[in-house]
């Protein structure tokens, strides 16, 4: 309970001030998209958080309802949309699981590549973004060169900056050209790093950055199970899970990388783990770029998928924690039911726990390693 | 007084405006190239050569702008905040010499006359943040004076070193003093602890607390559109003006650049280069959180300048002329 | 030691501060996009102004966003008499063109189309049964390859 914490108890008993009401967002500067946060204020203390949701309700569930299975990974590009990848690949084992469809070999490995990448320029648009929340806006700017050039890659092989629509039931929409892959290989091995140890330089080793992350919001393993907490977030309290070890899918148990966790459950264990998160998603990106056989990158399958009637689960590590999809078909060609478990949903979840007896300016500080991306959350 | 007196010190005043509006349009684009070159991009190109003619697009745009008071704003002190805040820098500015005697009023007590023009301005921003009707300014206006009230402690008590060690509160005699060596080698402790209070002095990165806009959107400032808004930006450049001054002149030397002829340049040059130290900083820090930054002013800047204070004060007991 | 971590960031800044811009100088130099880049629809016709489309529907109904119009010959079911596109309402998802059993979609990379009026976001890719001048003059006029796709039935 919040009024259990102790500051929030010592504050309540001696205050004669009356609380003030603060509503954070939906506009406001550094609100990642139109999240709104009602924050109970004892002069920079706060007392109580409130969570409001939905600004950004589109109601893709209920779209997808009248939708081919196809069409839906338009709709599934715009759930999250800083990992597309990780949503449609998630998606796509899903109707897989479902109608029984193979996936060949070269088709794991790319769509393993574009998923790590696409960790890498989620993380580091995460990376800006806490920077701006702190208040500097150096980071940002530096975050997004080399969010870009990975996304130039996105461009010249799939078509799209934002959302590629390019894995396919059975597959990858197409083949990538040699030539690219070559020519990010040679980014990843040298340049991203480069970048990274700059941003290390720039933030990670700064005192005033340490001294406002450091034992900030901290968090325990148990509690992060309670709030269904998953993900970075989660790893960064001591648990060791990663559905990319726990229930290995694409071609994660054939690359030499390890998960990111760390013991101390602060902020500051939320923002290392990600930083190093970064580091093994760019050595798993080149290893598939280094290791991928020749072959076939995609099965064929009717363009007016049909699976037969039932209904799948499909768990899948996005880049903010445990991405779910839960499809029910009913043998039509459209889903009968469409839901997704986000997991920025349940992160947000934590966020009144978290800032219950923080000042305005932790708020910011803790929001920003939610990471969270308000249309998936609000669907 | 007599006439004459009378109409040079007000041709001077004058002139001091023109100068002051000069110096917030200068910093301006300054102060976009400097900070967009640190984020590898070239600032503003369109306006001019390099864009250079920015700042008065910009003027222009805040003078067309529809000047709103919110509506249910103490209207007189919503207009009296921005003056208030900005009078006082300009006041401060007529006793800053720019060369020996060249000043509006060249003071015997100018050193305390500054800072006492200082401690008006936290009143200024706390108006502003104060009387727009806005939870957010409030914020910002509380903090604002907390802010300013506890960094002037340790702002003084570093001066005070100064003016155990120059003898005179006239600003000229303190800069005379420093004609071979500067106070900045002999009191490195003190040209520490002075940069940062009179960088927190002036709102700037790290310590823009008062306007924090990834917190308070635009802190104290929020509900000020058009020249208002104007106002209370050239407020802010003015006091970044006369808080470089203010270190340039203590412990930098003033227009002394040893072994060299003393000139004004090397003050203007220097003035500069400071503010683009401090446009620095806010290119490279995050912002301090709010209670670390008064625990930094009282548990530490404040026993520090005082510790200083003494160590100035066996020193130029025990070695004459230091 | 205190510090260090400041001195470092003031370095890495200070470097890039001296150091060459990043940026994209827009209205001045425009950038090329790659060929797969998908931004506007458009349609490979011959220089006779004979659209490739044999008007078999298969866009119009795999779209998910209602973009494209078609009206077929009354009289040749195989030939469509206009071919319109909403570009406004278009997410660019690119499902049409990889369904063309033709080949006869394709994406421009022309993205400077932004407007005040949003009817002008509608163009017409075949009007009276001929090619206009939003199409792609290509000289060949057999499909590249046959669709990547197999055909399944059509539903909407
Ligand atoms: S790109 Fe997608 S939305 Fe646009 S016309 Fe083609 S199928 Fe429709
Ligand atoms: S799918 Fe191709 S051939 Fe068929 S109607 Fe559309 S453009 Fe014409």
């Amino acid at each position: 309970m919040i009024e259990d914490h102790p500051r929030v108890g010592r504050l309540q008993k001696d205050a004669v001030t009356e609380s003030i009401v603060l509503n954070m967002g939906p506009q406001h500067p550094s609100m990642h998209g139109v999240f709104h946060m009602q924050l109970e204020l004892s002069g920079e203390t706060i007392l109580a958080a409130r969570p409001v949701i939905g600004y950004l309700h589109r109601g893709i569930e209920k779209l997808a309802e009248h939708r081919t299975y196809a069409q839906c990974m338009v709709l599934v590009d715009r759930l999250d949309y800083i990992s597309q990848y990780c949503n449609e690949w998630a998606y796509c084992r899903a109707i897989e699981r479902l109608a029984r469809i193979e996936v060949p070999e070269r088709a794991e490995w790319l769509r393993t590549m574009y998923a790590e990448l696409v960790r890498v320029t989620s993380h580091l648009m995460w990376f800006g973004s806490v920077g701006l929340d702190l208040g500097g806006w150096t980071p940002v700017i530096y975050a997004f060169i080399p969010r870009e050039r990975i996304f130039d890659f996105f461009e010249a092989t799939t078509g799209s900056r934002l959302m590629p629509n390019y894995l396919r039931f059975g597959g990858v929409k197409e083949d990538v050209d040699p030539a690219e892959m070559e020519a990010l290989h040679a980014y990843l091995a040298k340049d991203l790093i480069d970048a990274l140890d700059e941003f290390d330089g720039l933030v990670t080793g700064n005192e005033i950055f340490l001294s406002r992350q450091r034992g900030l919001a901290p968090m325990t393993v148990d509690q992060a199970h309670a709030w269904g907490v998953t993900g970075p977030m989660l790893r960064a309290c001591g648990s060791t899970r990663d559905l990319r070890i726990d229930t290995p899918y694409g071609v994660y148990d054939r690359l030499d990388w390890e998960s990111c966790t760390d013991t101390r459950g602060d902020a500051l264990a939320r923002y290392s783990v990600r930083m190093r998160e970064m580091r093994e998603s760019a050595k798993m990106a080149l290893q598939c770029i280094e290791r991928m056989p020749a072959g076939e990158v995609r099965t064929k399958v009717a363009r007016v998928l049909r699976p037969p009637e039932g209904e799948v689960y499909v768990r899948h590590e996005s880049t903010r924690g445990e991405l779910g999809f839960h499809i029910v078909s009913d043998g039509s060609p459209k889903p009968y039911r469409f839901r997704v478990r986000s997991p920025a949903f349940m992160n947000v979840s934590s966020l009144p726990h978290l800032c219950a007896g923080a000042k305005i300016s932790e708020f910011f500080a803790i929001f920003g390693g939610i990471d969270n991306v308000m249309a998936e959350i609000d669907r | 007084m007599n006439a004459r007196i009378f109409l040079t010190q007000l041709l001077g005043a004058l002139g001091l405006i023109v100068i002051l509006g000069f110096n917030v349009i200068i910093m301006d684009w300054w102060e976009r190239k400097l900070v967009g070159h640190i984020h590898r991009r070239p600032g503003p190109m369109h306006t001019g050569w390099h864009g250079i003619l920015q700042p008065f697009a910009d003027m222009l745009k805040m003078l067309s702008k529809e000047d709103i008071v919110p509506d249910r704003a103490d209207r007189l002190f919503f207009w009296l905040g921005p003056a208030v805040a900005v009078v006082p820098a300009f006041m401060a500015l007529a006793v800053l010499p720019l060369a020996p005697g060249f000043a509006l009023a060249d003071i015997g007590n100018g050193l305390f006359f500054v800072f006492a023009m200082q401690t008006i301005m936290p009143f200024g921003y706390t108006l502003i943040g104060w009387s727009g009707h806005n939870k957010w300014s409030l914020v910002g206006a509380l903090r604002s004076a907390a802010q300013l009230i506890s960094y002037e402690i340790p702002m003084l008590i570093v001066a005070l070193g100064i003016l155990l060690a120059a003898g005179s509160a006239r600003l000229t005699d303190i800069v005379n003093a420093q004609s071979t060596v500067w106070y900045a080698v002999k009191q490195p402790i003190g040209l520490l602890i002075f940069f940062i209070t009179a960088v927190a002095e002036m709102n700037r990165s790290p310590f823009d607390m008062p306007e924090a806009e990834s917190e308070l959107v635009a802190g104290i400032h929020t509900e000020y559109a058009g020249m208002k808004f104007g106002l209370v930006m050239m407020a802010e450049y003015t006091a970044m003006l006369v808080g470089s001054w203010m270190i340039v002149l203590l412990f930098l030397g003033g227009w002394h650049l040893w072994p060299l002829p003393p000139s004004p340049v090397w003050l203007v040059l220097k003035l500069y280069l400071v503010q683009s130290g401090i446009i620095w900083l806010r290119g490279t820090y995050l912002r301090l959180r709010v209670d670390t930054m008064m625990e930094m002013s009282w548990k530490y800047l404040i026993p520090a300048s005082l510790a200083n204070l003494m160590l100035v004060g066996v020193l130029a007991t025990t070695f004459k002329g230091f | 030691m205190f510090g260090q971590g400041l001195l470092k960031g003031l370095s890495v800044t200070g470097r890039r501060m001296l150091g060459k811009t990043e940026c994209d100088m827009y209205p001045y130099r425009k950038r090329v996009l790659p060929p797969k880049s998908r931004i506007f629809l458009s349609m490979r016709a011959t220089p006779d102004g004979k659209a490739l489309c044999n008007a078999c529907l298969t866009c119009q109904q795999g779209c998910p966003d209602n973009v494209i119009r078609i009206e077929q010959d009354p009289e040749d079911r195989k030939r469509a008499v206009s071919f319109r596109v909403n570009s406004g309402r278009c997410t660019f998802c690119g499902i049409c063109e990889e369904n063309c059993p033709r080949h006869a979609l394709t994406f421009t990379q022309d993205f400077e189309r932004a407007t005040f009026d949003k009817g002008t976001l509608t163009y017409a890719l075949i009007a009276d049964g001929t090619a206009t001048g939003a199409c792609v003059i290509v000289e060949r006029t057999e499909p590249e390859h046959p669709a990547s796709a197999e055909g399944g039935e059509d539903v909407g």
